[in-house]
């Protein structure tokens, strides 16, 4: 083997090492969720009748067909495991490429890491083509397991393992989209910031193909529509993974390309140098904090009220079909919802989804809070008359706000979407199940705080693996009828579907004092240990 | 002399490693101390326990009066620190830092900042990641030096700065000396120490193995005697000091540790035609403490 040649296994082994924790937990998670999916089926509708009532009851219902997606042979575990956990680990898959891909590809380049490997025997390009070969490698990998997972839970096996292929192709073609982005963007967090906009549009698309009677045909304008056409367990149409795969590939020979063509450390796009001095809005610590959060408050805000703007649109066509579906409500009322007649309470099964990404945003403003302490910055703050703990307490006053921007904003969106069709849904009523997703996520944001007082380099990993791990109980245990501790585990089981039902004032309250108390003992915690790097 | 800084026993671990051994040290005001150790030698650790940003696995240190891993805020707004390597905001411009860095301070001498900005040649229009390494360092020599503190502490200061910058640095301190600001200066470049320090500490595995002024320092060190003869030659084996004595022809060259008195009166019965003494350098200081053979 030449030089150069050991110098690229080189570089793949590095991005292997730097990615394989990541891509074993997200394998986890996809394993878990497959069979969870899987099992809790046979569990809830052992006998054929069980399973022939369920299907009648899904049949047609867009509403439930815009959240899952569309419902091909329900009557199968695999087809019920496809349908129920799909549109999730899709969107997972996604959001896993497009943080690697941007991850090696700029982050590296961004921390002035790259420059060292390429000062080696490496071209830029070999370079490239090492870390895409590594992720490749750990998405094969992660496929295999996953389809291996469920195959083992007794799924047909061709059917497991195009599941968990198409599956992890849409991972490939995000970290394709990443890639390009990451060749565009001189910093890491515009690089990920415009793929999982492109990423959430797709999710958006694929909703509004399935959740409607007209749109269908988009479902083939959306690389999560693509994993559907798939029908793995039902039907099979392998040919729909090729646009998956030849997107991916697409994709990389582009940024390969334009990498070819851009300076080390630099974007494609024409970036300013300079800026006009805002310094009537850097008043000390209180307006430099606001002045850091906004970019994330507004993008956040963004993606989840289309979500939400989007899904108010939809309600009233589909509480008309719901209402004509009867057998349905027993199998809702297991997802917390007692009726699905008014257009309020389609709002609120779908505003159960809002939750989630609103926790995810606090729990990554307490990320943003360590990233400050471990680049080094917080030195500079701390070395002037600024204490830690006022410090810390400022930056998450400021999450908690935006937390309640981004949750109001999602409600209020709702409600527009809804009154473009005339649903009837008040106004107040949408702005209370805005506020209704906040007390969980101030739960998780101080359970991230506590972390970073007590384990700051662990304060990503904790945040947001509370937060998924909640919702993987929730999720399964509603399914599998699981017992009521363990979904009085998860914080999610404690958010009133509002505004279907009333606002649980008991558990709100609960939940927001247990976020505050975690932020306390952060903050104390933090007093006493040091303040320390990467 | 009132004491500025005053560490008694300050220890710190990381886990097995001792970071630093039992420091105690006073620095006092208007004091310019060098404080010099080889790459992690604990110097870092020093100065980020002296601002409070660790806190000390036992002892303590006392600066400006007030606990620094108690009191910090209160201390904070009287002195002002520049790290090695100055991590920016990426999205704020360099004049924003500047405006941030000062209001979360206190107190800003705003004609004075545009001086420094002028001096430094800084451009503070452009934004945080467009900055080179050495115009990074500018933003916080000028967020430190235009608060006017009663106390610098320096970690590395010029580090990516080029001669020129470096000589306007040096004015800086001594014109912060001048108006009696007391400047802690930790470093390993002994140029800049020697040209700027009172009173120097040399910090090795975490211990200090020498504290004192540059001239005591070097009374504790070795002298390099070169003597040349013209009649009989003395033996200068037993002169009390001194050391790898070598003869070529009638010329001798030899060590001496501590006072010359002893060699002097040894020799001066003899004919000695040139004496040539010189100082060790502040290097020859400090590679006598690191280098192969130093102890």
């Amino acid at each position: 083997m030449s030089d150069a040649a050991r110098a690229w296994m080189r570089a793949v082994q590095l991005t292997l090492r730097v990615q394989w924790r990541q891509a074993a937990t997200w394998t986890a998670v996809f394993a878990i969720a497959g069979v969870a999916g899987a099992e809790g089926y046979k569990a809830a509708y052992p006998t054929a009748a069980s399973r022939l009532s369920f299907v009648r009851s899904v049949q047609g219902n867009y509403g439930l067909q815009a959240l899952y997606g569309v419902a091909r042979r329900i009557g199968t575990v695999g087809g019920f495991t496809t349908w129920r956990t799909t549109w999730m680990l899709g969107l997972l898959a996604g959001a896993w490429g497009l943080l690697a891909s941007t991850g090696v590809l700029r982050g590296e380049e961004e921390a002035g890491r790259r420059e060292l490997v390429l000062s080696g025997l490496l071209t830029s390009r070999r370079a490239m083509a090492a870390d895409l070969a590594a992720l490749a490698v750990l998405l094969l990998g992660s496929s295999a397991l996953y389809g291996a997972s469920l195959a083992a839970v007794g799924l047909p096996v061709g059917g497991a393992f195009l599941l968990a292929g198409g599956t992890l192709a849409v991972g490939a073609f995000f970290a394709g989209v990443g890639s390009v982005t990451a060749q565009a963007f001189p910093d890491r967090r515009h690089a990920m910031g415009s793929a999982g906009a492109l990423l959430g549009a797709s999710f958006l698309v694929r909703v509004l193909a399935d959740g409607t009677r007209t749109l269908g045909w988009l479902r083939w304008a959306t690389p999560l529509g693509w994993l559907e056409n798939l029908r793995a367990f039902a039907g099979t149409d392998a040919a729909a993974g090729v646009p998956l795969l030849a997107g991916a590939i697409v994709l990389v020979a582009v940024a390969a390309r334009l990498a070819a063509v851009r300076d080390l450390g630099r974007g494609l796009l024409p970036e300013c140098d300079r800026s006009r001095v805002r310094s009537h809005e850097l008043g000390g610590m209180a307006g430099f904090t606001v002045l850091t959060a906004r970019g994330a408050v507004v993008g956040w805000s963004a993606g989840i009220g289309l979500y939400s703007f989007v899904v108010g649109l939809l309600t009233k066509d589909l509480t008309d079909l719901l209402r004509q579906q009867v057998a349905l409500r027993s199998m809702l009322g297991r997802l917390g919802v007692a009726s699905l007649v008014r257009p309020q309470d389609l709002l609120g099964l779908m505003f159960a989804f809002v939750v989630l990404p609103v926790a995810l945003f606090a729990v990554t403003q307490v990320g943003a809070v360590r990233d400050e302490e471990s680049s080094g910055r917080l030195d500079a703050i701390l070395a002037r008359s600024v204490g830690r703990v006022r410090w810390m307490l400022t930056r998450l006053a400021a999450s908690i706000l935006g937390v309640v921007i981004v949750a109001v904003v999602s409600g209020v969106l709702a409600w527009a979407g809804a009154s473009v069709h005339d649903s009837g849904v008040p106004l107040l009523s949408m702005l209370t199940a805005g506020f209704n997703c906040v007390p969980a996520a101030v739960l998780f944001l101080g359970v991230a705080a506590a972390a970073f007082g007590i384990v700051p380099r662990a304060t990503a990993p904790v945040g947001v693996g509370v937060v998924v791990a909640s919702y993987l109980v929730e999720l399964v245990g509603a399914l599998t009828k699981a017992p009521g501790w363990v979904l009085d585990l998860s914080a999610f089981h404690h958010v009133a579907p509002s505004p279907a039902a009333q606002v649980g004032v008991e558990a709100a309250v609960a939940m927001t004092v247990v976020g505050l108390v975690g932020v306390a003992a952060g903050a104390a915690a933090l007093r006493r240990r040091d303040v320390i790097g990467a | 002399m009132e004491a500025v800084i005053t560490t008694d026993e300050l220890s710190k671990r990381f886990g097995r490693t001792v970071a630093l051994d039992r420091l105690t040290l006073e620095v006092g005001r208007g004091e310019v101390f060098g404080f010099l150790g080889p790459n992690g030698a604990g110097k870092t650790t020093t100065v980020r326990l002296l601002l409070g940003l660790l806190k000390p696995s036992s002892g303590g240190a006392r600066v400006l009066g007030l606990d620094a891993w108690g009191d910090p805020t209160r201390l904070h707004a009287r002195l002002a620190y520049v790290p090695g390597e100055f991590a920016v905001w990426p999205q704020l411009t360099g004049g924003e830092m500047l405006e941030l860095l000062g209001s979360l301070h206190g107190s800003v001498d705003l004609a004075y900042r545009d001086e420094l900005c002028e001096r430094f040649d800084f451009d503070p229009t452009k934004r945080g990641r467009s900055y080179s390494k050495g115009n990074r360092q500018k933003i916080a020599l000028i967020a430190a030096l235009m608060t006017r503190a009663e106390l610098f502490v320096f970690d590395e200061p010029t580090a990516g700065l080029d001669p020129l910058m470096e000589a306007t640095f040096r004015a800086c301190v001594g014109e912060a000396r001048h108006r009696g600001q007391t400047v802690f200066l930790s470093s390993h470049i002994l140029a800049e120490v020697e040209a700027l320090c009172d009173r120097i500490g040399i910090l090795r595995h975490g211990r200090l193995v020498d504290l004192g002024s540059l001239d005591e320092l070097r009374h504790l060190e070795t002298h390099t005697v070169e003597i040349r003869f013209a009649g009989d030659l003395p033996d200068l084996s037993t002169v009390p000091g001194a050391s790898h004595v070598a003869w070529t022809g009638r010329s001798v060259r030899l060590e001496v540790l501590g006072s010359t008195a002893p060699l002097l009166q040894a020799i001066a019965p003899y004919d000695a035609v040139s004496i040539e003494s010189r100082e060790p350098t502040l290097e020859e200081v400090f590679l006598s403490h690191y280098g192969p053979d130093g102890t």
